[in-house]
């Protein structure tokens, strides 16, 4: 008796044990077969993404050789806009590709600056404008560099190049996957020279209104206290700050920050963090608070260019204005509380980088009336005004404004004002968020 | 006796390693073939403001999908049909997020680059948060890298947040107004197109891009 007694209990041990076991079992083999399933769904995006690279690869390389040897201006165009849109298929497909960043940029920048020019030839062609010999040579250096990075796209080993090996910019795998060159030559990339918004010349381009001297980092004090409200004496120093302005970078109470520029110690940005818990003033009082902010820094002839209001708060565009035309490049932003009007947060980034004296380029050689003319019959103008606006890559262009209105939603075209050539036009769209420019 | 509890522990452990079954949890949002009083509160809602004329039954069908799909285009929401978090919580039900699994459910790039910047710089000063979504932004003017939002943050390898899946946590209040406002053209970064933590980056690369500014705990670079 005693003995079946103390073998009873075995038997039931080994009874849970087996079926705990086969339990386990089950539940590790589905684990797996699910996890077999998501490797085999990353790979088949994986192999979507590099099939779709190589076809758009091949089909940039078929437009630019046709382009080379077009005579039809119709002709270019539909290549043009056709290399254009395949560029950009092609940037998205390596970026869902599993390859480092800093493996792919440098293919990633030519891609873009292919496109990218592509549709500054676009323009140039619209215009009535034939391409020339240095647009047909670069186009030649450019096809060259994509045969080259197509045979290095097609000779990537699939298996290999599309394992799922985690890692980021802070651990980058061994082993980098894709990589222009690798094996081959290093590819030379031609620098191209036009103006488009990937051009290099933007990327080098260096702020023309800082052009004072330097200030010290207490000169620099004395501006970022007049600007966060404070004594110098409660400002904290966090440091020189480079970049395309360098400056010194100060804190107050460690809730508003502001940089200020080494170039003239003038105010970048100021950004705080306030809360606003209930809407007192109106947009009409604010606008006020905030012109009279720019005056007491010297932005005496500035006007609201755009506004919008969110979490009881507003933020405000301003314009500068020179001989009565508004120059929308000397942008300044501004955000207010809207309970009491405190500026929370201040940017005249765009207003430096832009900034000059125009005079002698604000002279229209058509008036309004001949403006006018350019606009599509299906609008009606409601105001008009000259204006400067950016162009494309750096330059500016002289335009005449018509604000219009059409089915209820409002538009803003903008007509050159030397060429009656129609530069851009604008849409006003609602959001949740209040009304965005488009 | 003690090889019992190891197993009674075991048993339990696997017990409950079985019951714990991710997918188990998933969002469980509302679409088409859905049925029940969640359902039927949608319907009620969608019928007050008039955007469904159907009746009140409880069954989620072709003409419950069409009335969703007009209220998220009317409340600037994904026109998917499905009521899912975003869309729930505008309607004024709340739909288990289970981990907020669901990142097509989003009302547009800001709010998607509010929820890198809250996995990516929570805890960060705001400033050092309003840089983090300028870094996305100026990545976005590169040529350097893709040229939409959901392609730049999307990119392979390029945000930890986004691989360990901190991006689909719900961002708070001070990140969306922090993604606002970089769109709205504040960049405390002073332009950088990179950033990363001294403390735990390891790679080479990155040490060699040149610092412009340093906020919080985050270096950020060119």
């Amino acid at each position: 008796m005693q003995s079946s007694q103390r073998t009873r209990p075995r038997v039931n041990a080994s009874w849970i044990l087996g079926l705990l076991l086969a339990v386990t079992a089950v539940w590790g083999y589905r684990q797996y077969i699910r996890a077999a399933d998501f490797g085999r769904q990353i790979d088949d995006m994986n192999e979507m993404s590099y099939y779709q690279l190589v076809d758009s690869m091949q089909n940039i390389d078929v437009n630019l050789s046709k382009l080379i040897v077009a005579s039809a201006p119709g002709e270019a165009l539909e290549l043009l806009s056709g290399i254009s849109r395949q560029s950009d298929f092609a940037t998205a497909s390596i970026a869902s590709l599993p390859s480092t960043h800093p493996a792919v940029m440098d293919s990633v920048d030519f891609l873009n600056t292919l496109g990218d020019y592509c549709r500054a030839l676009i323009n140039e062609t619209g215009d009535g404008q034939v391409l020339d010999s240095e647009d047909y040579n670069d186009l030649v250096s450019m096809r060259d560099v994509c045969v080259r990075l197509r045979e290095v796209v097609m000779n990537v080993q699939t298996g290999k190049a599309f394992e799922y090996d985690g890692g980021m910019y802070e651990d980058i795998p061994e082993g980098v996957l894709i990589k222009a060159g690798e094996g081959e030559e290093s590819i030379e990339y031609p620098t191209i020279i036009y103006d488009g918004p990937f051009s290099e010349a933007l990327d080098q381009a260096s702020p023309k209104g800082l052009v004072w001297p330097e200030v010290t980092q207490e000169q620099a004090a004395q501006a970022a206290a007049a600007a966060l409200g404070c004594d110098v004496s409660q400002l904290s120093f966090d440091g020189e700050v480079g970049g395309k302005m360098p400056g010194y970078s100060f804190g107050f109470n460690n809730e508003k920050f502001c940089n200020i520029s080494r170039s003239g110690g003038k105010v970048l940005w100021i950004m705080g963090n306030e809360d606003c818990e209930q809407e007192v003033l109106n947009e009409t009082q604010l606008m006020q608070m905030a012109l009279d902010y720019l005056a007491s820094f010297g932005y005496s002839d500035m006007e609201v260019t755009w506004s919008q209001v969110y979490d009881c708060q507003m933020v405000m565009s301003f314009a500068g204005k020179q001989e009565g035309v508004l120059i929308y490049p000397d942008l300044i932003k501004i955000k207010l509380n809207m309970d009491e009007g405190n500026i929370i947060a201040f940017d005249a980034t765009g207003y430096y980088m832009n900034h000059i004296d125009r005079s002698g380029s604000l002279g229209a050689a058509l008036s309004h009336e001949q403006a006018r003319d350019m606009v599509s019959p299906l609008l009606e103008p409601v105001d008009t005004r000259l204006c400067v606006i950016p162009a494309m890559g750096l330059g500016e262009i002289l335009c005449w404004e018509f604000t219009c209105v059409f089915n209820n939603e409002t538009y803003y075209v903008y007509i050159n004002a030397n060429t009656g050539k129609q530069e851009k036009i604008y849409k006003v769209v609602d959001t949740v968020d209040g009304s965005m420019l488009v | 006796m003690k090889l019992k509890k190891v197993f009674a522990i075991f048993a339990v452990l696997t017990v409950l390693s079985v019951l714990y079954c991710p997918g188990a949890l998933a969002a469980e949002a509302l679409k088409k073939g859905a049925s029940g009083d969640e359902v039927r509160i949608v319907q009620q809602r969608l019928k007050q403001w008039d955007y469904y004329d159907g009746p009140v039954d409880g069954i989620f069908g072709s003409e419950t999908e069409a009335a969703v799909k007009k209220f998220q285009r009317a409340h600037n929401l994904v026109a998917d049909g499905v009521v899912g978090p975003s869309t729930g919580r505008a309607i004024g039900i709340t739909i288990s997020g289970g981990g907020a699994k669901s990142p097509s459910v989003s009302s547009g790039d800001t709010y998607l680059l509010a929820r890198l910047v809250y996995g990516e710089a929570r805890g960060e000063p705001y400033i050092g948060q309003v840089a983090v979504a300028a870094v996305v932004l100026n990545r976005v003017d590169s040529a350097k890298f893709p040229n939409t939002i959901s392609g730049v943050i999307y990119q392979r390898y390029a945000f930890t947040a986004v691989a360990d899946g901190q991006i689909n946590l719900e961002p708070d209040a001070e990140a969306i107004r922090a993604a606002k406002d970089a769109i709205n053209g504040w960049d405390p970064s002073g332009g950088a197109l990179y950033y990363y933590n001294p403390a735990v980056a390891t790679s080479q690369w990155i040490y060699s891009r040149t610092v412009i500014t340093v906020i919080g705990r985050h270096r950020f670079a060119i």
